[in-house]
């Protein structure tokens, strides 16, 4: 574990001294801290204004890091050359990966932590009162872009650069809407029995589709279970077993990920 | 005399040992391209080892593969004894790669002592292991600079005290003159001497061949994948070896009774120059000459530079093969 950390941290390191990591994340500190500022645009729906820009903001630019970060780790090793000397010293392949990988958690951690907190600090000032349901939410938005940024590390072990930031994008915006998958893959759960039986009468194609549909569902992460949005504007309780939930399925789903990216990277020549 | 004649601490242990190794890289839509075709060598502990060939020869991925970066098509690789995979060889190796890049957000300290805790070093030893080599590399000075700003020539220098900094028992050096000034590169040989001295074993990849020529043992010659010429530099260097004896007022009778000898000859500058392979004829040919009163200027024993045997062997050599 000591050469992983060792990884890890040089890639912390490296990480918060690129200007492009600044330049994301005192803009993204700027666009929270002015999140007060443009409440005045919904009158009597300032709490939520708030919570939904900053979170918003806290994804957006989390994403920019985290994507960005991901998909060069591997690619500006290799360009650079910088892994030939790593990979010449005790270092396992596997471990030089994990060890990425924490890093970039590590970063993407603090990152939103520092975001996080801003957000708590001016939701509590709007709301006049601290709301738990904020901070699951900010953990929550860290564990869906901990996942992204393994997607986009798994991706880096074989891609360019260009493909792996489109992966991960599309990956992203695909895991967003991974319900809307499901309601379309299996419509007799979702839609009106008679309208079921006739679509599944037009042709075989449907078959087809919805197989389709449900392996993606089941491959893609799905993310929208890490947004609970909708329960705070709405004021409803999140409860701590949706958050423990979901926490253990970011989890499990980078696991995979890490392992699979590690297989592709064992054999990988440089 | 060159530094290779003053002393050789090979052991016979053998360090790396490459046994028949093929490599290919894929070239898309199915093709390979063929990178070493049934390259076998040794290297011994305590030598100083030169790998030479022209550009695209299959030195840098000879590297790769000794030191486990690449896999080979077919054939064994061996370095201590072990794969190269092993980790455990790891941690008896030093590589400087060819133009050398390293994490330019860091400097030199940071990433001397990065390397450091890679190997588990504690604080006080990585400590004291940076301060050691980056004298024995002349940075000191340039400690604190992020090696983006780093010419050339200090990223080679940061680039050998990193490979210096598990005291490795192999050195794998690729290049490692290329862009140091004159001084520099001086003081590199004399390392790479010193470190010799000190019984460490040193793979060098150079396209320097006169300073391969006067520091390595013995040397490899590839080209297009291919071992042409390999040896002790001295057997290398033996058979293109001539005795020169340069005489004045030697009679056109013996002029002509050396030549028939098969002794090349010529005339220079009013004195004859006799040129001979075969060395056991010397003495004949200094008879002679003294036996008709010839004076001899002097003696002299020539041989080709490596640069000359390298260039006749690689002009040998046929164009590569993409299947």
């Amino acid at each position: 574990m000591r050469v992983t950390w060792v990884i890890a941290r040089n890639t912390f390191q490296e990480a918060i001294r690129r200007k492009f990591f600044w330049v994301v994340f005192l803009f993204a500190l700027v666009a929270i801290a002015s999140a007060n500022l443009f409440s005045g645009i919904a009158p009597g729906e300032e709490k939520k204004f708030v919570f939904d820009f900053g979170l918003g903001s806290i994804t957006l630019f989390g994403m920019l890091i985290t994507i960005f970060l991901g998909a060069t780790m591997i690619p500006s090793e290799v360009d650079r050359r910088t892994i030939f000397t790593i990979l010449s010293k005790p270092v396992r392949r596997w471990q030089f990966l994990l060890g990425k990988f924490l890093g970039l958690a590590l970063t993407t951690l603090v990152t939103v932590a520092c975001m996080g907190i801003l957000l708590v600090v001016i939701h509590s000032y709007v709301a006049k009162g601290l709301d738990v349901n904020v901070i699951k939410a900010v953990a929550l938005a860290f564990f869906q872009l901990l996942i992204i940024g393994a997607i986009a590390l798994a991706a880096s072990t074989r891609g360019s650069l260009a493909f792996n930031i489109v992966f991960a994008v599309l990956i992203y915006f695909v895991g967003a809407q991974s319900s809307s998958l499901l309601a379309l893959a299996e419509p007799e759960k979702h839609l009106a029995v008679e309208r079921a039986q006739h679509e599944e009468a037009i042709s075989w194609k449907a078959y087809v589709f919805r197989g389709v549909l449900k392996t993606v569902y089941w491959l893609v992460p799905h993310l929208d279970n890490f947004d609970v949005r909708q329960a705070i504007v709405t004021e409803s309780v999140v409860p701590w077993q949706t958050v423990i939930n979901s926490i253990l399925y970011g989890l499990l789903y980078c696991s995979v990920l890490i392992l699979v990216a590690v297989v592709l990277f064992q054999d990988q020549e440089f | 005399m060159g530094v290779n004649e003053l002393s050789n601490v090979s052991s016979g242990e053998v360090v790396v040992e490459l046994r028949n190794v093929r490599k290919e890289y894929p070239t898309g839509w199915g093709g390979t391209i063929l990178a070493l075709d049934d390259v076998s060598f040794e290297v011994y502990r305590g030598e100083i080892f030169g790998l030479v060939g022209p550009n695209g020869s299959g030195k840098t991925t000879t590297l790769k593969l000794i030191l486990g970066l690449i896999f080979p098509t077919r054939g064994e690789i061996k370095v201590f004894g072990s794969s190269p995979f092993d980790i455990s060889v790891k941690n008896r190796i030093g590589f400087l790669p060819d133009g050398p890049y390293f994490y330019d957000f860091l400097n030199a300290d940071e990433l001397l002592d990065f390397y450091g805790r890679l190997f588990g070093y504690s604080k006080s030893e990585r400590e004291e292991r940076v301060e050691r080599l980056l004298d024995l590399v002349g940075m000191k000075r340039f400690r604190k600079m992020p090696l983006r700003n780093y010419s050339k020539g200090m990223m080679q220098r940061i680039g050998l005290a990193q490979a210096l900094i598990n005291d490795p028992d192999l050195l794998l050096l690729d290049e490692p003159t290329t862009g140091i000034d004159p001084i520099g590169a001086h003081d590199i040989k004399q390392l790479l001497l010193q470190l010799r001295q000190q019984g460490k074993t040193i793979f060098l990849c150079s396209h320097l061949l006169a300073d391969v020529q006067m520091i390595c043992d013995r040397v490899v010659i590839l080209n297009l994948g291919r071992v042409i010429r390999k040896g002790t530099v001295k057997e290398l260097l033996e058979p293109t070896a001539v005795t020169e004896v340069v005489a004045r007022d030697v009679s056109e009778e013996v002029f002509e009774r050396v030549r028939g000898l098969g002794v090349t000859t010529e005339r220079r500058d009013g004195e004859v120059v006799f040129r001979l392979s075969d060395h056991d004829r010397v003495p004949e040919v200094i008879d002679a000459i003294r036996a008709c009163n010839g004076h001899i200027t002097s003696i002299t024993r020539l041989t080709e530079t490596l640069e000359d045997v390298f260039i006749k062997a690689v002009r040998e050599a046929g164009a590569p093969e993409i299947t």
